[in-house]
């Protein structure tokens, strides 16, 4: 076989190969097998001094990250599972440990591979921790000292900021209004005082908002017990319009609604959010923090769908309280990373990006064109090289045989005998 | 040959297509909005468009004159527009059915769609489906609302909730497309509403204008005044020839000798065109006695 198919042929599953590797978010099978030696390699490690423990013991944490950060995702969904107690966090039991009784717990909401991933991860996780703990024993101090109240890296930052992101920290405009009776109110205590906040937009005449508005009483004392509430906007009664107001409540007495319903100024950042909505009804869903989780609900919450939509929003944001608690616990105990070696920001960051890939991708295909090059892969018979054509052989050694005439197709003006042929690279009058 | 007279009709009848698609692009004007997956809100969408035209269409300049009465009326407080009827009116007295035929969007869809090649049926036998129009105006739009009321008063847009198409093409569709939220919110009325959608269409190929012939509440209102609409067609029975080729091409299946302000006649001025004798005109104003005109083919 020739050179250029065997390139030819070794190229195409190298480039299947990369691209199904280095695809960002999901593929992440190979990251996290290819961390294993370097885990294994770290734990291994025995520093010798104070200084040598510290860069190990950030080197660790940086890795720990990684592992979250790769598979943000999927993460996330472990830690709205995990067990809201914290006191199993201040035991001083392995985190690795904790995350791996909380994958099993579970279990029926991933996948065999996302399991996979989840459970490889939690034992790095494990490992990690140990040889942290035995660190500090050895080195006491040595994860506190060097980052405590150093700025967040890029790979801390960008977990949360991924957690975020996922819940798209808009946080809702902050406001002071008042309620319909009169009452003040002020958007940090509203938030604050509940782990998540139902919004409803509604009008006074909008049907489907008056119709929901039962189904709203009932999840308003559903979430009463798990430390949330409904409240609700109707933008009528922004600007305290008092006849605005006296329908309003009256449609919700009507209704045996007893969840607090409140006004702001039109003008104000909220009144302009709320001008802004043009279907109504509209409920947003928001976390202890004022942050708005995941897209509005559109429409009336009556239906099946949407109140499961609505449900895991619920749960996401008491997560998102729970979890900005549960991680502050642990990265109070543990320091800050440093900012992670350069070499390792480029590899994840082409990793994690979109376009990653495609650059990967890009290097082999121009090695396949390359080895296209009539250089590197000598013309065949009826191949075509340019504009010409390369002509049948008589045999492989190229020997000129005579015609009985010239070769009209490609010129030629040597007289062959009949029923010979030759080889020329000739430039053909019309090849089809 | 005559000199060639009522050359206002036959430019106004020959300009129909553009006057069509500028109308809609009036009633539409704030294309942006289709990328931004939100509704003009302006004050401009007080005011009702002469055609059928979704309030929630995100380029709408105004409101669709049908939905503006039907959430009035359908509201707790009200149980008729007085606003919204009398904008209707004044357009069914200043114009009639011109509207159908100059100025609605969907009118002109499906005089588009209609244009696709293929197999063209007739609905001059189908007449007895024009009075559907007016049951869907009587109930869907101006009863229903009115009495079918959940606790608090308040009662549901029948037409738009379940039946027009212009709805689902100008406002379900883009919005759901641009709007993330929305999309989640479809279920199965939008199948339903779709689905009429796409019955109306593949009509329009067949037949010519089914929607307005036989369900448009708006056409409805509109037929009501057409015959005491200022805008009229006028057959001067002293040039008529009797040769029918009017009533022939005419695809709303109007006698035009017989009766030129007929309640389908949408004003197309295809029977203008087509007159040999060129008898036929619009004609507009009050001052229609019979000493002023020669005598008149509706007259008799």
């Amino acid at each position: 076989m020739k050179l250029s198919k065997i390139a030819a042929l070794f190229m195409v599953p190298v480039l299947a190969l990369c691209l199904v590797a280095c695809s960002a978010p999901s593929g992440n099978a190979s990251e996290s097998a290819s961390s294993d030696p370097k885990i294994a390699e770290l734990t291994a490690q025995k520093p010798a001094n104070a200084d040598e423990a510290a860069e190990l013991y950030a080197k660790l944490m940086q890795k720990e990250n990684e592992i979250f950060s790769s598979d943000n995702a999927l993460w996330e969904k472990v830690f709205n599972a995990a067990n809201k107690d914290s006191a199993m966090i201040e035991d001083g039991s392995n985190y690795g440990d904790f995350l791996l009784k909380t994958i099993d717990g579970a279990k029926d909401e991933f996948t065999a591979d996302e399991l996979k991933t989840l459970k490889a991860g939690a034992q790095q996780i494990k490992e990690i921790e140990d040889k942290l703990e035995s660190l500090e024993k050895e080195f006491p101090g040595c994860g506190s000292t060097p980052s405590s109240g150093e700025s967040v890296d890029a790979s801390t930052a960008g977990m949360t900021a991924g957690a975020n992101a996922s819940s798209e920290a808009t946080k809702f405009p902050s406001f002071t209004g008042k309620d319909l009776d009169g009452n003040d109110v002020n958007s940090d205590e509203l938030f604050s005082k509940n782990k998540v906040t139902v919004m409803n937009f509604w009008f006074t005449t909008c049907k489907p908002c008056v119709g929901e508005l039962g189904d709203l009483e009932k999840l308003n004392q559903e979430l009463a017990e798990k430390g949330g509430q409904v409240v609700g906007v109707n933008s009528f009664t922004l600007d305290g319009n008092k006849g605005e107001i006296a329908d309003a409540k009256d449609v919700l007495s009507k209704k045996g609604v007893t969840y607090k319903n409140i006004w702001f100024k039109s003008d104000s950042e909220a009144g302009k959010f709320t001008s802004n909505l043009f279907s109504f009804p509209t409920t947003y869903v928001i976390d202890q923090n004022g942050n708005i989780v995941g897209d509005p609900i559109v429409g009336a919450i009556s239906s099946a769908e949407q109140r499961a939509a609505l449900d895991k929003l619920i749960d996401q944001a008491i997560a998102n309280s729970e979890q900005q608690k549960t991680r502050k616990a642990w990265r109070g105990s543990r320091a800050a990373v440093r900012s992670s070696p350069l070499p390792f920001k480029i590899i994840s960051t082409i990793q994690r990006s979109r376009s990653g890939p495609l650059l990967l991708g890009v290097v082999p295909f121009v090695f396949w064109r390359a080895s296209l090059h009539s250089s590197l892969a000598p013309a065949k018979n009826g191949d075509r090289v340019g504009q010409t054509r390369r002509i049948r052989t008589a045999g492989e050694s190229g020997q000129v045989r005579p015609r009985g005439r010239g070769c009209r197709p490609c010129w030629s003006s040597k007289v062959f005998a009949k029923g010979t042929s030759h080889s020329r690279l000739r430039r053909w009058r019309s090849i089809t | 040959m005559d000199k060639r007279e009522n050359t206002a009709s036959h430019v106004l009848a020959r300009f129909r297509g553009f006057i069509q698609a500028a109308a809609t692009l009036i009633t539409n004007i704030h294309l942006p909005n289709f990328a931004k997956g939100g509704i003009y809100q302006g004050a401009g969408k007080t005011v009702c468009v002469p055609g059928l035209n979704c309030y929630s269409c995100p380029a709408a300049s105004g409101a669709c004159p049908i939905g503006s009465f039907q959430s009035v009326v359908g509201s707790s407080k009200f149980n008729f527009s007085y606003y919204v009827t009398g904008t209707l009116i004044l357009l069914g007295v200043l114009l009639g059915r011109f509207v159908c035929g100059f100025l609605c969007p969907f009118g002109w869809l499906q005089e588009l769609l209609h244009k696709i090649p293929g197999k063209k049926f007739s609905t001059k036998k189908l007449k007895p489906l024009t009075y559907i129009k007016y049951v869907v105006l009587l109930f869907a739009v101006v009863l229903l609302p009115v009495l079918v009321v959940n606790d608090v008063g308040m009662g549901d847009p029948f037409f738009c909730k379940y039946i027009c198409p212009q709805g689902v093409l100008e406002g379900a569709i883009p919005l759901a497309i641009a709007n993330a939220g929305i999309r989640s919110a479809l279920g199965q009325l939008f199948t339903w509403k779709l689905a009429v959608l796409i019955a109306v269409v593949v009509l329009s190929v067949l037949f010519y204008r089914p929607f307005c012939k036989w369900i448009c509440p708006l056409g409805a209102f509109y037929a009501l005044m057409n015959r005491v609409s200022l805008l009229g067609i006028r057959v001067d029975a002293c040039k008529c020839v009797s040769c029918g080729k009017c009533s022939k091409v005419c695809q709303m299946d109007v006698d035009v000798v017989r009766a030129p302000n007929h309640a389908e006649c949408i004003r197309c001025g295809k029977c203008i065109g087509v007159c040999p004798v060129d008898a036929i005109s619009y004609r507009y104003g009050l001052d229609v006695s019979a000493e002023k005109l020669p005598l008149t083919a509706d007259k008799k």
